[in-house]
């Protein structure tokens, strides 16, 4: 596409910018504290004794912070606007990944069943310390649903070799859903815990987890291998420095589609779930007033209405 | 209706309000007397499903608004254990055969409603705003889509239960029937070891619940710019007694990390008598969190923002000035209530 050129060299030097910006504001601190997280001095370490092996599950979404931008028209979605990036809760998942692998030793692989246009999210994902990644793509994987997808990740997970643990965000920043990590571990016949806001490891198979539940907290010992999807509240994710960029260059995507990962039926044919019509709807119709002004005059219009229709519904 | 099947099977939750599992059971209701009226009166009927430890009391409660109540009352559910409850539901639908299983869209019943879909091999929908029957007898899921002012209908043709899990604050709560309807008891399942023990629970203290209490909720979203302005939104929330919420891109920015506060698909739905949204474009994603609002006022500057044309009073300009005055005026009106008491005569 000719317009396309453009728009991605001005994200590229975006993210170079923000990069920069990274380094310079954070300095040196940050930089090291990403490289070396300390190990837990009141555990043992087993570096060396059996390398443990981590999935993380990762999506790659649009980018809220540019958009969403709306055709004002139509009134739907610019979705070419916004550039893919990870899922901001599987970099959490991610961070806690590359935490344990620096106790315990061992590596790191991120999945994600996208488009190839994702590459560049999980790229991302090796310059944060993931030690592989691997892109499950083909054009009969489009329209999966959540229990397809969770197949297609079991087969993946199935020919990679078993993992210690798998860890996943607990929610995607566009559909949501948040039934993969569940179906996944179903399908693989493994334990499973969502909203999980604190993890320790007392060994690579032995967990102690803290479930985050509306209304209160759960903890529970897991034993792995098992899939744990975590919550923005479980770490802060560290960031990629240009360094780390650079240095990531010298792994690569591994892309396996349907026939590598030995898949006849996927996609929307195999789901149970099926799209039926767009319906207009989700809005209350259009009744009010509009009003335009300068800021000072606004905010007393709308404080002046605010105090009369509480007043009016205490009343 | 017969009693070893069950057409519309609820799972009532294992935590949240009374209200939300009414709600539930109420939109059931209506599914179930509309696949009744396509079957010539043929009421497939409603059954709760309710899981716990000592719940006598709460079964009783809950048979006055279904056909029946599942009960599997046992020591071995006195704490939340997703594999446990995920076994008993399937267990029950495989019993039961229910055309349609829904669950509540809490953090519980998204887990549940997942483990037990892939357990039974069938399609789930994710936070449904809309339920509904086609003229064939099968469940319509409305469900928010990237699009705006749209929803995306789902269905699940083939494979059954069809299944969805449903937010509350959407639906009518159900009215109480005539007489009771019957309590069956469910065998607890044999203690299965699946890796995971519970060790300890925590309640949370803090207001639960005031978010929807509240009468006036403010929101504010992407078009506040930066966390200086969202700040003054906070301010500005604790002047007027009110709940700050957000939309998700705040949440992803960190300016907001209390998840809870977050509205719409995925998060939370509420329903103020006043809804004051700064900075909202208003996707979908947002708008079915809070358009049963009473009165909406949204403030953007961008005059084709969705939201601006639900809103009862649709400001265009800058969120963040308007908060910022919004301050200012109630900050001076503060100062000069405490600063200057009139001089006596």
């Amino acid at each position: 596409m000719p317009g396309d050129a453009p728009l991605k060299r001005r994200l590229f030097s975006a993210n170079i910018i923000e990069s920069h910006r990274r380094i310079w504001l954070s300095g040196v601190k940050i930089h090291l504290g990403a490289r070396s997280v300390p190990a837990d001095p009141t555990l043992p370490t087993t570096r060396g004794v059996r390398p443990i092996l981590i999935y993380v599950l990762l999506k790659a979404v649009p980018d809220s912070r540019f958009g969403p931008s709306y055709d004002p028209v139509s009134r739907t979605m610019i979705r070419e606007s916004s550039p893919l990036i990870v899922n901001p809760l599987d970099k959490n998942a991610l961070e806690a990944a590359l935490r344990l692998r620096d106790r315990f030793g061992g590596r790191v692989a991120v999945l994600s069943l996208a488009p190839p246009a994702a590459a560049e999210a999980l790229q991302e994902s090796l310059a944060l310390g993931a030690d592989e990644a691997y892109l499950l793509s083909d054009a009969c994987f489009a329209g999966s649903d959540t229990l397809v997808t969770a197949f297609i990740l079991a087969r993946a997970v199935e020919k990679l070799g078993r993992p210690d643990l798998i860890l996943a965000g607990d929610r995607s920043a566009d559909s949501g859903t948040s039934h993969v990590p569940a179906q996944l571990g179903e399908r693989l016949g493994i334990p499973h815990l969502a909203h999980v806001c604190a993890l320790s490891a007392p060994s690579p198979n032995v967990l102690a987890v803290k479930t985050d539940l509306e209304d209160r907290f759960i903890h529970y010992r897991v034993t792995g291998p098992a899939v744990i999807a975590v919550t923005r509240q479980l770490n802060r994710p560290r960031h990629a420095t240009l360094m780390d960029m650079v240095r990531a260059r010298a792994k690569t995507v591994t892309t396996l589609d349907a026939a590598a990962l030995d898949i006849a039926r996927a996609g929307l044919a195999a789901s149970p779930t099926r799209p039926g019509r767009l319906v207009p709807g989700g809005y209350r119709a259009a009744k009010g007033e509009t009003v335009t002004g300068a800021p000072a005059e606004m905010a007393a219009l709308i404080l002046s209405r605010l105090a009369a229709l509480l007043s009016s519904a205490k009343g | 209706m017969q009693t070893d099947v069950c057409g519309i099977m609820v799972y009532v939750g294992e935590t949240g309000t009374l209200r939300g599992t009414l709600e539930l059971l109420g939109e059931a209701r209506i599914l179930a007397a509309k696949l009744g009226d396509l079957r010539g009166g043929d009421d497939p009927g409603v059954g709760a499903v309710l899981c716990g430890c000592r719940v006598e009391e709460k079964a009783r409660e809950l048979s006055r608004f279904a056909d029946r109540v599942y009960l599997c009352d046992s020591p071995l559910f006195s704490v939340y254990h997703p594999g446990r409850y995920a076994t008993v539901l399937s267990s029950l639908a495989r019993k039961y055969r229910p055309e349609i299983m829904l669950f509540p869209a809490c953090r519980s019943g998204q887990e549940l409603a997942a483990t037990v879909a892939a357990r039974l091999g069938t399609g789930l929908a994710a936070h449904a705003v809309g339920l509904d029957i086609d003229p064939r007898g099968r469940l319509v899921q409305l469900v928010a889509t990237f699009g705006d002012g749209v929803l995306g209908e789902i269905l699940c043709p083939v494979n059954r239960p069809q299944m969805a899990t449903v937010p509350p604050g959407l639906f009518a709560p159900a009215t109480p029937r005539a007489v009771p309807g019957g309590i069956v008891h469910e065998q607890a399942p044999d203690d299965e070891c699946d890796g995971i023990v519970v060790t300890a629970v925590e309640e949370k203290n803090g207001a639960a619940g005031r978010l929807e209490d509240a009468p006036l909720v403010l929101a504010g979203g992407c078009g506040l710019r930066d966390e200086g302005n969202w700040r003054a939104l906070e301010e500005l929330g604790a002047l007027l007694h009110a709940p700050v919420c957000c939309t998700r891109p705040v949440l992803d920015a960190g300016w907001q990390r209390d998840e809870e506060r977050m509205i719409g698909i995925s998060g939370a739905a509420v329903a103020p008598a006043v809804y004051l949204a700064l900075g909202i474009s208003g996707s979908t994603h947002h708008t079915v969190g809070m358009e049963r609002s009473g009165y909406v006022i949204a403030v953007n500057n961008d005059p084709g923002a969705p939201l601006l044309g639900m809103a009862d009073l649709a400001v265009v300009g800058d969120a963040a000035a308007v908060v910022r005055e919004m301050l200012r005026i109630l900050s001076g009106e503060k100062e000069s209530r405490t600063g200057s008491d009139p001089p006596g005569p």
